[in-house]
């Protein structure tokens, strides 16, 4: 039973396909812009440990740079790099639109895999692995607080709301 | 298939206690469960105590003056007696049941600490501590002013017993310390710690049992330690039962911390006093039901010998020594086998354990990935998180053997080259 679930089509190849391990190996996007007017928001997985932090740059109202660090799994890697390659130059009301998409997609809905661009379609599968969700979720938490976080004056870089 | 690498005559090949006695592991054959270190399995002689208990004796205990209360009185104080002569305590009245080690630790921290603990004392913990028997003292360190002291560790995850000889003085107030780490599974030599602690200091010795008390013959009178904490759940009980013995000296020393039903003497208009131990330190309506369930997973393990529990244990644990130096890139932590619990914790080259931990589960292996409620030890290995495989008396070779392929099969995923 085991050998058939490990080695077919199920959940964890379709999770842990070929360009989400791409990703995990040499991620987009690694390292914060250094830009002294760059906006940081940092997630945390109190269950695991991971800390991930993203920092944007924007111009006007498009995306000028982006990037993360931190630590954490395939899933969590891979998510950011995906997030960095597909956000870079983008309106911040297209990258919000997309993190919705994203949202959606790693809650099992497939429709919208078509829309997405790049290799962001290869997340599905992780929605069969609903404790993993959180993994992929957290790049594009810390992107949509570090866009917020400019809105109003605040502090740079204030740790998000450990969920501990 | 595998063959053995150990020796004939020793246990490893077979679990200690039949899987058939364990209705979730006979219902689920395949599983492959070594997550014991977070809970164990419940016997049939568990579930049905409670069954009985609900079904036969189900009422309130201390307080109705009909049958059926004096016989859940009765459950509950057989229940304690049980628990109380397992764990080597001569005074069953020493053990108060608690929610489990967490409510245990908050217990002494605030019902001794609040009274004893004031600024310019002591507090030493060490770095293998669960988060458990580290925050309650950070937390009473931070209100009283007292200074949080850390003991650190030897490479191999041992508690630095040079480093806690160098950290006890006439200030120490406090000394609590794990007797198994829950994370790297090492053994603290209790005995030492005991002699470095009276030697130096008058302070309260309080020992975590979480991990010990499951897998370890322990015998508290002779222990020397002020309190010794312990949970049913990881011990064959029900979740939501545990405690705490303490000598009845320190706990002459404590005063109540949970007010309510049942702990009082007396209560006045504008004071109250007090009931006498155990029942000071247990407001509220006992927890009959899981105490009775504890106490059957008690005399399961008494059936079994916990001389016999360790041994199993330890040669499962060279067993699985053996079949995973098959694989590459695995580092497993804490001190040698005989040193350690039946824990395995460990990192495979670059693979995060969180990864790990799902492609296990794809073959029924269930092991634990994360910081193990041990933030300040992952802070110290320089991680965020390990996985850990833990044994118990139900595990047998095929958990390790099926251990042994997943993480080979996550290697193959990942393309692991370290």
């Amino acid at each position: 039973m085991a050998d058939a679930r490990a080695t077919g089509t199920l959940p964890l190849a379709a999770m842990y396909q070929e360009r989400i391990l791409e990703h995990f190996r040499a991620p987009h996007g690694r390292g914060l812009p250094a830009h002294p007017a760059v906006r940081v928001a940092e997630r945390r997985n109190p269950l695991c440990g991971d800390a991930l932090r993203v920092g944007v740059v924007l111009r006007g109202d498009v995306i000028d740079a982006v990037g993360f660090d931190g630590s954490g799994c395939s899933i969590a890697t891979a998510s950011a790099s995906m997030l960095t390659a597909s956000v870079r130059g983008q309106t911040i009301a297209d990258t919000l639109r997309l993190a919705s998409s994203v949202e959606r997609l790693l809650h099992g809905d497939s429709t919208v895999a078509a829309e997405l661009p790049g290799d962001l379609p290869a997340l599905a599968g992780v929605a069969r692995h609903p404790q993993r969700v959180g993994c992929a979720r957290m790049a594009w938490q810390a992107l949509a607080e570090a866009i917020a976080e400019g809105a109003e004056p605040s502090p740079r870089a204030t740790p998000a709301p450990a969920a501990q | 298939m595998t063959t053995s690498l150990i020796a004939e005559g020793t246990t490893a090949h077979t679990a200690l206690a039949p899987r058939r006695d364990f209705p979730l592991l006979a219902e689920q054959p395949a599983l492959r469960y070594l997550d014991s270190a977070a809970t164990s399995q419940k016997p049939h002689a568990v579930l049905d105590a409670l069954t009985g208990f609900y079904t036969t004796a189900n009422a309130n205990p201390h307080r109705g003056a009909y049958a059926l209360s004096a016989a859940a009185t009765d459950a509950y104080h057989a229940a304690r007696a049980t628990v109380a002569r397992f764990l080597g305590a001569a005074d069953p009245d020493t053990l108060v049941f608690t929610r489990g080690t967490t409510e245990a630790m908050n217990l002494v921290a605030n019902a001794w600490g609040a009274a004893h603990v004031q600024a310019g004392d002591e507090i030493v913990v060490t770095a293998l501590e669960h988060h458990a028997n580290f925050i309650p003292w950070q937390q009473l360190a931070k209100r009283t002013g007292a200074t949080f002291r850390i003991v650190e560790l030897t490479a191999d995850q041992r508690i630095d017993l040079d480093h806690l000889a160098s950290l006890l003085s006439a200030r120490t107030r406090v000394v609590a310390i794990t007797h198994v780490s829950n994370a790297v599974g090492a053994i603290t030599p209790v005995h030492d710690v005991v002699r470095l602690v009276r030697e130096r200091t008058n302070a309260l010795l309080v020992l975590d049992g979480a991990q010990g008390a499951p897998h370890l013959p322990v015998a508290f009178d002779s222990l020397g330690v002020d309190f010794y904490a312990f949970s049913g759940h990881k011990m064959l009980g029900p979740m939501g039962i545990g405690g705490v013995i303490g000598t009845r000296a320190r706990w002459a020393e404590c005063q109540p911390w949970q007010f309510g039903g049942d702990m009082i003497e007396w209560v006045h208009d504008l004071d109250s006093t007090w009931n006498v131990l155990p029942y000071r330190f247990e407001a509220g309506t006992p927890n009959a039901a899981d105490a009775v369930g504890l106490a059957a997973g008690v005399r399961y393990l008494e059936a079994l010998d916990m001389r016999a529990v360790r041994a199993h244990e330890l040669a499962l644990l060279e067993y699985a020594h053996h079949r995973l130096a098959d694989v590459d890139g695995l580092h497993i932590y804490g001190p040698p086998a005989v040193e350690r619990s039946g824990v395995l914790s460990f990192a495979l080259a670059d693979v995060h354990p969180h990864d790990l931990a799902t492609i296990l589960d794809e073959h029924g292996v269930c092991i634990r990935a994360g910081h193990h409620c041990a933030q300040p030890l992952m802070r110290r290995l320089g991680v965020s998180a390990t996985a850990r495989a833990s044994l118990y008396v139900y595990s047998d070779a095929r958990d390790i053997d099926a251990l042994v392929d997943a993480l080979l099969h996550a290697r193959r995923i990942f393309g692991a080259t370290s």
